[in-house]
């Protein structure tokens, strides 16, 4: 329980510490929350710049609501507009 | 949109009156306060003002006109015509400290420009009118659109700026209107869609110069609600509009929402101070030609010497 919450954290500050992949994240939370992903799930599947593995784990970390309120949570509780 | 024909009636205002009528219903009406500019705030505008430059308006319309401006950092305006006499006219009716940027003419000969306050905006190196490359064209498209995407009648106008520690990117948009006919409402909706689809590849490209856009102008969106279709096609992808806090449409004659300001969860959703509105001037000016005239003629008026859309503004941090 322990190793998942210290490995979870560490995925979260990773995603922080990124501006592209924590827009992108919350970007994908909000669509989430409104129940609305899926013409953005099909730009991504349709965009011809990404890559496959890049593909899978954006549709997988997508279809994470539970990760994805989490990060949410982290990156508002952790904010410092800067 | 043709120019508005002139009024077929005189009438002749005050303008030390009017400015002042206009600073007070900014004052003191209800629900019309536009916050003081502040140092560690951004208060940005949008305004369709029509016809600019294709329009015979009086030296004291353009002071009107320069004196709401000034109350705001940086304003994105629409409708500039090809002859750049009216903007100009604004601009040398700011304070010096205001620089003028503006497009090349684009469908109806109209120019998209931005006015700043140079004293709180810089602006930054990426400026251009953005387009989508015919190969990008097919993905351009939206359930219960039949036409295909040809492009942007008015490719939207794109400059970055910086102010404080806030750096952001303007994306100046006038989209086509044409009818209520099917195919114009498609090409309407799948314009919006294609600013909704630039936005989000900028924004998730690590190459971007800026990567947050802030989508802002006039969409010609009648209503800013879902299962309105060209709202869902701005929204698609994520793009968020801020709720006004008042309900006033940015159009004078229709109430409709036309104008807009759109941006992604993430850092300029974070700055967003929250304030948000419409400034209805029509409201202050002109009291006594409301009185003596009807809401037609008031509104012919207020639209050939001013505009028939209104501001629309939001405030953001910048520290």
């Amino acid at each position: 329980m322990l190793l998942s919450l210290n490995a979870n954290l560490e995925s979260f500050e990773a995603i922080k510490q990124d501006d592209v992949t924590c827009g992108l994240v919350l970007r994908m939370s909000a669509l989430s929350q409104a129940g609305k992903l899926g013409p953005f799930l099909f730009q991504l599947a349709h965009d011809d710049d990404l890559d496959e593995t890049t593909k899978g784990r954006l549709a997988e970390l997508a279809h994470d609501e539970t990760f994805l309120l989490a990060v949410e949570d982290y990156l508002r509780r952790t904010a410092i507009v800067h | 949109m043709p120019p508005f024909p002139k009024p077929r009636f005189d009438y002749a205002y005050d303008l030390t009156h009017e400015r002042s009528a206009m600073r007070s219903y900014r004052r003191a009406k209800p629900g019309r306060q536009i916050p003081a500019k502040a140092k560690d705030t951004l208060l940005v505008a949008t305004w369709n003002i029509a016809n600019l430059g294709a329009q015979d308006r009086l030296d004291s319309d353009y002071a009107l006109i320069a004196e709401l401006m000034s109350w705001f950092d940086l304003v994105a305006v629409q409708e500039v015509n090809d002859d750049l006499s009216g903007i100009e006219a604004i601009h040398g009716k700011l304070p010096a400290r205001y620089d003028l940027l503006f497009s090349d003419a684009s469908g109806n000969r109209e120019r998209q420009a931005f006015l700043f306050d140079t004293r709180k905006v810089q602006r930054l190196k990426e400026v251009g009118r953005v387009a989508i490359p015919p190969s990008q064209l097919p993905k351009i498209a939206t359930t219960g659109t039949t036409t295909a995407f040809a492009g942007f009648d008015r490719g939207p106008y794109l400059a970055s700026f910086e102010s404080g520690a806030f750096r952001f990117a303007l994306l100046n948009v006038h989209l086509f209107y044409g009818s209520e006919a099917p195919a114009d409402l498609d090409r309407r909706t799948l314009e919006t869609f294609a600013v909704a689809w630039w936005a989000d590849r900028t924004h998730r490209d690590r190459n971007s110069y800026v990567g947050d856009v802030v989508p802002l102008g006039d969409f010609n969106l009648p209503k800013a609600e879902p299962g309105d279709r060209i709202f869902d096609a701005l929204v698609a992808l994520g793009l968020e509009t801020p709720p006004h806090s008042s309900q006033i449409g940015s159009a004078i004659a229709s109430d409709s929402h036309y104008d807009q300001i759109a941006f992604f969860p993430g850092t300029t959703k974070d700055r967003f101070t929250g304030a948000c509105n419409v400034f209805d001037f029509d409201g202050a000016l002109f009291q006594d030609l409301w009185q003596q005239r009807t809401p037609a003629q008031f509104q012919s008026y207020v639209r050939y010497h001013l505009s028939d859309h209104r501001p629309l503004w939001a405030e953001f941090r910048t520290g």
